[in-house]
């Protein structure tokens, strides 16, 4: 059954060309694109059902019978390291009988997942393990009773994602140029990367496009976050360089933004907020990346910022500190927003200190900055709401080699999205 | 600190009187005035929920929502705020009503006194209501002309925020 042929979610072909207009030199995006109910049951279909998707980090499931729990693509779903095989698995978090939720908590370690309701019981590697009164059934498959597999998951360096189309590209194919940004996180790191403790979730009164926007806009700092700079300028921080760096579309809807900015880097660039004591050690760990990777590639790693989009919606910016945001639309001018903190695993205690001091400064609900990013994003739906004007421009760079404050990064995601929300061959996605 | 031989009464209703204080200052956005409810080496920390439904229990190696080693960081905030260049936090200016319940002392070491009470603020934006409720446990030193906090530990219970949470929300 095509998307065509199915009444019900009464979908449009070329929708994506009526909402994204281009030309050589102005590229504008049709606001139905943030505030039609329409487009966003197109867009559950269209992107959410067929590209991959972030679920977690493997160093959130260590263990076996580790799990977590999260909503991914608007689905409940959880991931759960499997007892026999230590493998990821992740499972709709359904009972193959009457449909109750069978992992009930956001984190923990189980042997067994028992489903509350008839207490059908399910093992780490989605074996169907208990039925109360079997001898109640005939012959039923109970081999194919076992938990759901989502049809596609596979990771990358650490970072699990799934797809719910079987016929999806291979998960390296998808991220494309996106993989390099991924190493230079990861790299940075000998021991690997973790997830911290503590989760930030937030709910933003505005389309969740515009927050992919706003994640890797780089024009935005200096005006939005106005009260962050004058912050470090009255810490001593130089900020006369302002944001300088180069946009970039990284392929399949990916994008990035990668620029110098006055503020410091826990891995590892200095800045007086770090006090005088924490020198020595910055410059400890950048010339120990220079030695592993070379001056021009620890470089990279320690004085740019990387504000990262994976298609469609996670974030990883690896800023003042690397916090990973991942978002979904739960109406077409509301959205929930996931986000955590990863750092390298053994790091110095007082770096660690620092990469928190400069993660909760900045960003999250109490940061100095995401909540005027908020601000920005439920303005603008706001101003939506007030008609007259039906487009906005995203042109801004096309006329020079884009720079990190320029728009090219997010005419990436647009000519993506555009074309994804046109395609007429893909299939809902049970 | 040495416990006086004699010490003083500090009666439930200085303590709350102090808290009401505090509170108003914010309410009334004297943030000055409430700065100076806090010693220089207070230590004020909100955590984060972790996804085991448990409170993060270490700001030097979990992810918090606020946290601050000593005054600098409460410096900070208002400063922040005074620019008025903070659209989330300054223009239109939040209307905040801080409630407090269920003040009690924990224990009282000399001059040093722990309490803990319940808070429910009502934050008015944009014609809409946000609730913010939780718990805090202070750390209030009454040895001075006027109280001083020296800890704070605030349990914010409803995380799932909208927009923003600040030091005028708790």
């Amino acid at each position: 059954m095509t998307l065509l042929n199915d009444p019900p979610s009464g979908l449009i072909t070329g929708t994506g060309s009526r909402l994204v207009a281009e030309e050589p030199e102005r590229f504008r995006v049709h606001r139905d694109a943030m505030t039609s109910p329409a487009v966003l049951t197109e867009e559950q279909r269209r992107i959410f059902d067929h590209n991959w998707l972030y679920v977690g980090h493997e160093s959130e499931i260590e263990n076996p019978g580790d799990y977590v729990r999260r909503q991914v693509g608007g689905r409940p779903l959880f991931m759960v390291r499997g007892a026999k095989s230590n493998q990821v698995n992740v499972f709709h978090n359904s009972c193959t009988h009457r449909g109750a939720v069978v992992c009930r908590r956001d984190q923990g370690n189980a042997k067994v997942f028992q489903c509350f309701y008839h207490a059908w019981t399910f093992d780490s590697e989605g074996k169907l393990s208990g039925v109360p009164d079997r001898e109640a059934y005939g012959n039923l498959d109970w081999e194919g009773l076992g938990l759901k597999r989502v049809a596609r998951v596979a990771s990358y360096r650490g970072f699990v994602f799934c797809c719910y189309d079987p016929d999806v590209v291979e998960l390296e194919t998808y991220l494309a140029d996106a993989k390099d940004y991924l190493d230079l996180v990861v790299d940075a790191a000998p021991a690997g990367m973790e997830i911290l403790r503590g989760t930030n979730e937030y709910g933003i009164d505005a389309n969740w496009k515009l927050l992919v926007e706003n994640s890797i806009d780089g024009y935005h700092a200096v005006s939005t976050h106005d009260t962050y700079f004058k912050y470090l300028v009255a810490l001593g921080t130089d900020v006369s360089g302002g944001v300088d760096g180069v946009g970039r579309s990284l392929g399949n809807g990916h994008a990035v933004i990668d620029y110098r900015a006055p503020w410091g880097r826990p891995i590892a660039k200095w800045e007086p907020l770090f006090g005088d004591a924490a020198r020595v050690e910055i410059d400890r760990l950048r010339a120990e990346l220079t030695e592993r990777f070379g001056e021009a590639r620890a470089r990279w790693m320690c004085e740019h910022n990387r504000n990262l989009l994976v298609y469609p919606n996670l974030i990883i910016n690896d800023i003042q500190a690397v916090t990973v945001r991942t978002f979904m639309p739960v109406a077409v001018d509301r959205m929930i927003v996931t986000a955590w903190e990863l750092a390298p695993r053994n790091e110095e205690p007082d770096v660690r200190q620092r990469r928190l001091d400069s993660f909760l400064t900045f960003l999250g609900p109490g940061g100095f900055a995401t909540p005027d990013d908020v601000e920005a994003l439920e303005s603008c739906q706001q101003g939506f709401a007030s008609g007259g004007v039906e487009w906005n421009d995203i042109s801004r760079g096309m006329a020079r080699p884009p720079a990190a404050n320029d728009e090219a990064q997010m005419r990436a995601f647009w000519r993506r999205w555009r074309d994804d929300m046109d395609r007429d061959d893909l299939r809902s996605m049970p | 600190m040495t416990v006086p031989t004699e010490s003083k009464a500090i009666t439930q209703t200085a303590i709350e009187q102090f808290l009401y204080r505090e509170a108003r200052h914010l309410d009334d956005r004297e943030f000055e005035k409430w700065l100076d409810c806090y010693a220089d080496d207070v230590v004020f920390w909100m955590p984060s929920w972790g996804d085991d439904d448990l409170l993060t229990e270490d700001p030097q190696t979990d992810v918090s929502l606020i946290y601050y080693p000593n005054k600098g960081g409460l410096e900070d905030r208002v400063f922040r705020i005074r620019t008025e260049r903070s659209s989330a936090t300054s223009i239109p200016e939040p209307r905040t009503s801080h409630n407090i319940t269920n003040v009690e002392v924990i224990e009282r070491r000399g001059d040093l006194v722990d309490v803990r009470f319940n808070w429910h603020t009502m934050y008015f934006r944009y014609k809409t209501v946000d609730p913010y409720y939780g718990t805090s446990f202070y750390t209030i030193d009454f040895s001075g002309s006027s109280p001083l906090i020296r800890r704070k530990t605030v349990v914010l219970k409803n995380d799932y925020i909208h927009h923003v949470v600040d030091v005028y929300h708790i």
